[in-house]
């Protein structure tokens, strides 16, 4: 094998590892304005991403965002604060649709432009990995 | 003229509201439901066999950001021979929350199974839905299950959910002995057929109760040789009925009630006024995560002289009579996407011997 491509393994193995720890350092719920509660809780946040309401317990509307299947963060958001993983969820929302009762959240390409979406308008809920956490969103739950 | 210039201009401003708003598209939602089953019965000369049940294919979609279509169609072996059916086919614009308009054919919106299970036996949890409501073309198809029409819903915002249809008109074809049917295009009457349901719905509650309503014409559609002329009613139908689900711990209840009323036109039976009621109660427990048990009651009952029922060119349960049947089902769930059920179905029949039916049934979906 050329140690170019051996060079190039060894890299993308460690940033894999790297991704998956930064991943497995905690995923955090986000809110940009217009959310005016201190947290929420992790069963208001379940029944946001599951599409069983779009209002938080004081009725302030809110849109949530998620991130694309595949993302490390995505996977550990699902699993820690959802319940289930990723392959359940596809499940979840196939039935969903089918029977009418709403359709999945919609995605942005990276956690960047999910900080950036919530960010940008009132009422916008989304998460993101801890570290990826900057001044323009609110931490509204932790998950470690 | 001046009718026909109003209903223009109506039409036109329509067109202008329908044209204004969103644009954004997103994903195409594609699935498929499906079962697979094993199934044994106690009727003379029926053999156990392996059945592959229905094949259903959905896609939904948001065409933009406040406009949603949704397509699904079903693949079915009937005696042998699989055939395919539209079974919704609709797409539907969101003004706001308490007002979403569409066209298309959708499930009616009369009790709570057709439009919360839809074709999906996963969803269910048991095998078999009710057999009183049971999908056109079958002689235990008493009401309309699908529409074709204009179907509005929406939210008051104090948990009131409202359904409202205006769609064609159902047919039977007396002449071929053929059963209740939603057309897929020709309506040979002017009169329209009006659903109507109004359900409160909390997800906090345990209760969610449902009130319907129903006005519909059963229109001759035979071209020759039936009991009367093409387009002509044969029985006028008004339906009132109420849907309750109920869910605490690992307790839950279904039911349904439905009162109908039909009005037989002269040349039909005797030309009556004839009442009939149909109702199911189903009860579940979740023994486990993973196990749950169901028992469902089911009944229908009817004049013994309504023709609706019990003339062999109508529905035809002359050689059946009123029915009810009692459903035990113990379900395993192996994950979201699959369950194994096994359903013990005893139907008793009032003019027929009862039989008793098990199905082992692998329900799933694919996405």
């Amino acid at each position: 094998m050329p140690r170019g491509r051996i060079a190039g393994c060894v890299s993308g193995t460690l940033l894999s590892f790297v991704l998956s720890a930064l991943a497995e350092a905690g995923v955090v719920v986000i809110g940009g304005p217009g959310i005016d509660v201190p947290s929420l809780s992790e069963k208001t946040v379940r029944n946001l991403y599951l599409g069983k309401t779009v209002q938080l317990d004081n009725g302030t509307r809110v849109e949530v965002i998620d991130l694309p299947n595949g993302n490390p963060v995505r996977e550990e958001f699902y699993e820690k604060v959802i319940g289930k993983d990723t392959t359940q969820v596809k499940a979840y929302w196939a039935k969903r649709i089918f029977t009418g009762k709403g359709s999945p959240p919609e995605t942005r390409l990276d956690e960047r432009a999910v900080v950036r979406w919530v960010g940008e308008a009132p009422g916008r809920i989304g998460y993101i990995s801890s570290e990826a956490v900057n001044g323009s969103v609110r931490v509204l739950l932790r998950k470690e | 003229m001046i009718r026909g210039r109003r209903a223009f201009r109506a039409m036109a401003v329509c067109a202008v509201v329908f044209m204004c708003g969103g644009n954004t598209a997103r994903a195409l939602d594609l699935g498929v439901f499906g079962d697979l089953s094993y199934v044994a019965s106690d009727v003379p000369d029926d053999e156990a066999n392996f059945q592959i049940g229905s094949l259903d294919f959905y896609a939904a979609q948001y065409i933009d950001d406040k406009t949603k279509a949704l397509f699904e169609l079903q693949f079915q072996t009937f005696s042998g021979d699989f055939e395919y059916e539209i079974q919704r086919y609709w797409v539907m614009r969101e003004f706001s929350d308490a007002f979403r308009v569409g066209i298309g054919r959708f499930h009616t919106p009369i009790g709570y199974w057709s439009r919360h299970f839809h074709h999906g036996i996963l969803l269910q949890d048991t095998v078999s839905r009710p057999f009183m409501l049971s999908f056109e073309g079958s002689v235990n198809a008493i009401f309309p299950m699908h529409m074709i029409g204009l179907l509005a819903e929406g939210d008051w915002g104090n948990g009131l959910h409202y359904e409202a249809g205006i769609a064609n008109s159902n047919m039977i074809d007396t002449a071929d002995a053929s059963r209740l049917e939603v057309p897929i295009r020709d309506d040979y009457s002017p009169e329209k057929s009006f659903f109507g349901r109004l359900s409160y719905v909390k997800p906090e509650l345990s209760i969610l109760p449902g009130l319907f309503v129903m006005r519909n014409n059963v229109i001759e559609s035979a071209t020759a040789g039936g009991l009367l002329e093409r387009g002509d009613d044969l029985v006028r139908q008004s339906l009132i009925g109420f849907d309750l689900r109920y869910e605490r711990d690992k307790f839950s209840l279904l039911t349904e009630f439905y009162h109908l009323r039909n009005d037989s036109q002269p040349g039909v039976g005797d030309a009556g006024n004839h009442t009939a009621t149909a109702y199911y109660a189903q009860f579940g427990y979740q023994l486990t995560n993973q196990w749950k048990a169901t028992y469902r009651r089911e009944s229908l009952d009817f004049d013994a002289d309504d023709a609706y029922f019990m003339d062999p060119a109508l529905i035809g349960r002359d050689a059946l009579g009123t029915e009810t049947r009692d459903v035990f089902c113990l379900r395993y769930d192996f994950s979201e996407s699959n369950a194994l059920m096994l359903e013990v179905n005893l139907r008793n029949p009032e003019l027929a011997p009862s039989t008793t039916i098990a199905t082992l049934s692998w329900a799933l979906v694919l996405f």
